[in-house]
């Protein structure tokens, strides 16, 4: 008998600068130390059943990632959660936890859609407008950007650089936020349609347009999955 | 430049470096079981020098037991300080910040010593390059009493005359105990405001048995560029330095809490050090020489650092590390604890350095009941006549028996390191491996079909300080070529992968590990025209080390190629490592001969020189039984 738990946590801080993979291990070797009864993979190599969401890219912090992991004994989840959070590493937290049936055990079913909270530097964008316009100004870009039936770019990858439509991948861009040198953007990609995209490139793309000149990224994190 | 604070650092680091550097993880520390101590003026605040990458570094165990130790003192702190690769020096140039700790982000040149291990001769270029990094003079003689205390150890201390300008004091042996000594003595001498002279620490810390203070030395050449004497400069001055000996491990400190990187390592596991030193005496193996006598661990207590270090890591494998970990005298009583204790949870035993019999199968197979990888073996040569020479007693039938075994144990993978360049090396040794690579192929495809696959290691041998080889010339280049490319011509096959050093690098290696203190030249004009991390190849460009010989008016064959003779004063004559240089020659008079001799262990005493101090050893061993 299994039983699965989803935990949402937050990888902030320095794990920020943790690539996907060697999250796992850390994750394990958390999970371990907090004497979780995880169940183990047959085989010769045996490993803890766990499933994570879709991978952050180094340097984005995330703020309610997702993971799914199978436990050979029912737990309390706030044990659980108490457990985990005492043994982890600096920048690793976890939010909350529910249990789910086989059925739901499925995290690539369960989301849809990645947010991110991108904060962008404004400080030189269009310095000789009032701050009404400037929001109005900027507001129009988005809208600009976001018509465009494809965003086209040459994505390296490792079979060379490859043509990569990002309009399709993007659900929704607005803004949160205004204030005198920052905006806070609210990015929702799609991640149903064909797998996560780094949001980099789309933000990217979105400050190379010539009207959005000297807006730079500050700060991307992931702020949940729906 | 203007020093930057702590504070400073982390800034600009966290908001303007990381996010451009390929491995971030690797500069920012914070993971789990780093001890961060802020630290006071009264503290003796120690940074523990890796002259490599992160990677690396973190994967020495020696590395670890002084971190532990320097960290349980109250009055201590230890902060750990690697090299960067070449994107972050370039940024940390750019943004004009020092080399820094992991810890506090402390700059290199606030802690009051600096300890670098040297665990190779390739190294030496780092340690220039991160006292520059951080500020710091290179030449010991240009540092006062303000300027950190720089010091060294690790086995590529045991010749350390090529690094003799730039290091204050090299500490030679087991670190366990000296490093408390030393902090004792720093503190001492830094409370004490009148006699506060580097000289005086100097003077103070030579007391200690397992200290060389180079400066302390003057060498007078020959002629011909050979060592005359070594002039102690001062009558309290020792004639000799004699290395540091831990007899009890077991009363030692171990390190049950080491740090869990947060990115992947070299070796990403617990480390359980079985026993310390190995007497097989093969001739080329300079660890066999310098950490001598065997020690162990007993089985309780490796039970214990085992658990202990499980609980507090969470690491999913133990390595059980030695020079030669079947000869553990309860190998196969331990491997069976651990596994029956461990092995439900998914924690995989796994055993380096196997030897080269049944025996060490049987424990392989014991230890990979969970995790199964391939084996590799080590018979180093490809004649029975040259294993004698090099003194490793291993015959070709037991290659064979052996691998034979393993196949049909399940394994299908195997990798066999080989040595070429060997002393009293002729074509027919040559043959002789090929032959063996063959005949092992052959039946690995009998009994392991078309997924036997063989891999196959060649190096070049390179003489090292305190063996039995350290007197011969290293083979030349163009010979050493010409077998590598001989074998791999005819070993060619589906089933066989291998591969090859860089014999340019070979001879770089040779050069530092016989090495005197006319280098330290040398490696500064190499370092200044811009060599640095040497053992990688991406790095590494032989044609600047020419050119800083050159400069220097030395001889690169001089180092390498040249044969010494009996009566010559070896640069590391100095260094007393326990085994005596009259052992040395009349084993190097038995290769020659061809005649091997017995471990120790299994037979009589071989007189190598450490007579006292296992005489010593058997006492503590009985007195604890």
């Amino acid at each position: 008998m299994s039983y699965i738990y989803r935990i949402k946590y937050s990888k902030v801080g320095p794990l920020k600068y943790v690539s996907h993979l060697d999250l796992n291990t850390l994750f394990c070797r958390t999970l371990r130390r907090a004497q979780i009864p995880l169940e183990l993979t047959q085989g010769f190599n045996p490993r803890f059943k766990i499933s994570f969401g879709p991978a952050l890219p180094l340097g984005i912090a995330g703020r309610n990632e997702v993971l799914d992991i199978s436990l050979i004994q029912e737990m309390d989840n706030d044990l659980i959660k108490e457990k985990i959070n005492k043994f982890a590493p600096e920048g690793l937290e976890v939010q909350d936890i529910i249990a789910i049936s086989k059925e739901e055990n499925n995290l690539s079913k369960a989301i849809n859609h990645a947010i991110y909270i991108i904060e962008l530097n404004v400080s030189g964008y269009r310095s000789y407008l009032t701050r009404e316009n400037l929001r109005n100004c900027f507001k129009n870009s988005i809208e600009k950007y976001l018509e465009q039936e494809n965003i086209v770019i040459q994505k390296n990858t490792k079979k060379g650089l490859r043509e990569v439509n990002l309009r399709p991948y993007i659900e929704n861009m607005d803004i949160v936020s205004f204030q005198d040198d920052t905006v806070l953007i609210e990015l929702t990609v799609d991640i149903q349609y064909k797998g996560s995209i780094n949001p980099v490139l789309i933000i990217n793309e979105f400050i190379k347009k010539p009207e959005n000149k000297d807006i730079y990224i500050n700060n991307i994190a992931r702020k949940e999955f729906l | 430049m203007i020093k930057k604070t702590s504070k400073e650092i982390k800034a600009v680091l966290f908001e303007e470096i990381l996010k451009n550097v390929e491995k971030p993880g690797r500069y920012i520390g914070k993971e789990y079981n780093e001890i961060i101590k802020s630290g006071n003026d009264k503290m003796v605040k120690i940074a523990l020098a890796f002259p490599d990458l992160y990677e690396i570094g973190m994967s020495y165990l020696g590395f670890k037991i002084l971190y532990d130790i320097i960290n349980s003192r109250d009055d201590a702190l230890a902060e750990r300080v690697f090299s960067p690769y070449r994107d972050m020096e370039d940024l940390m140039f750019k943004k004009k910040i020092p080399l820094f700790s992991l810890e506090n982000y402390r700059p290199f040149s606030d802690f009051d010593i600096i300890g670098f291990s040297l665990q190779h001769e390739l190294c030496f270029t780092n340690v220039l390059h991160m006292l520059k990094l951080g500020d710091i003079e290179l030449h010991a003689a240009r540092r006062d009493e303000k300027a950190p205390l720089v010091i060294a150890g690790g086995p590529s201390a045991f010749n350390p005359e090529p690094l003799a300008d730039f290091i204050d004091i090299f500490v030679l042996g087991d670190g366990e105990e000296i490093i408390q000594e030393i902090i004792d003595i720093y503190k001492s001498w830094s409370i004490d405001g009148k006699s506060r002279e580097k000289e005086i620490l100097l003077k103070r810390l030579d007391k200690l048995t397992g200290i060389y203070v180079p400066a302390f030395y003057e060498v007078i050449y020959f002629k011909d560029g050979t060592i005359k004497s070594f002039q102690p400069k001062g009558k309290e001055i020792k004639q000799k330095i004699k290395k540091r000996i831990k007899l009890d491990l077991d009363c030692n400190h171990y390190p049950v809490s080491p740090i869990v990187p947060n990115i992947d390592i070299v070796h990403d596991r617990i480390t359980l050090e079985i026993f310390r030193g190995c007497t097989r005496g093969c001739r080329f193996c300079q660890a066999g020489m310098i950490y001598r006598p065997v020690r162990e661990r007993t089985e309780q207590k490796l039970m214990e650092i085992a658990e202990k270090s499980l609980a507090n890591t969470g690491y999913e494998e133990i390595s059980l590390s030695s020079l030669s970990s079947s000869d553990y005298s309860k190998i196969d009583s331990l491997i069976e604890k651990l596994v029956n204790k461990h092995c439900e949870q998914g924690v995989g035993v796994s055993l380096p350095s196997l030897r080269i019999d049944g025996f060490s199968v049987q424990l392989a197979r014991q230890s990979q009941r969970v995790r199964k990888t391939g084996l590799t073996f080590a018979p180093e040569v490809g004649t029975n006549r040259m294993s004698k020479t090099v003194n490793k007693n291993v015959t070709e039938n037991d290659l064979y028996q052996t691998v034979q075994y393993a196949l049909q144990e399940g394994w299908k993978r195997v990798k066999l390191y080989f040595m070429i360049g060997l002393p009293t090396e002729t074509w027919e040794d040559i043959e002789g491996i090929i032959g063996m690579i063959k005949r092992v192929e052959s039946i690995g495809k009998r009994l392991a079909g078309k997924k036997f696959s063989l891999n196959i290691s060649l190096n070049a041998f390179v003489p090292k300080a305190h063996t039995p080889f350290q007197w011969v010339g290293q083979e030349e280049e163009k010979l050493l070529l010409e077998k590598y490319n001989y074998v791999a011509k005819r070993i060619r096959s589906k089933n066989i992968s291998y591969s090859y050093p860089d014999t340019k690098l070979s001879i770089l290696e040779a050069v530092f590990a016989r090495g005197d203190r006319k280098l330290c030249q040398v490696l500064e004009e190499a370092y200044k025209m811009g060599c640095k991390f040497d053992s990688w190849r991406e790095y590494f460009d032989y044609n600047v080390w020419e050119k800083a010989f050159r400069k220097c008016n030395l001889d690169i064959s001089f180092y390498t190629n040249r044969e010494r003779k009996k009566e010559e004063n070896l640069p590391w004559d100095l260094i007393d490592c326990g085994v005596s240089k009259e052992f040395l020659w009349l084993e190097w008079q038995r290769a020659l001969q061809g005649i091997s001799i017995d471990d120790c262990r299994l037979s009589r005493c071989n007189n190598c020189g450490l007579q006292d101090i296992c005489n010593k050893l058997s006492e503590v061993k009985d007195n604890k039984s």
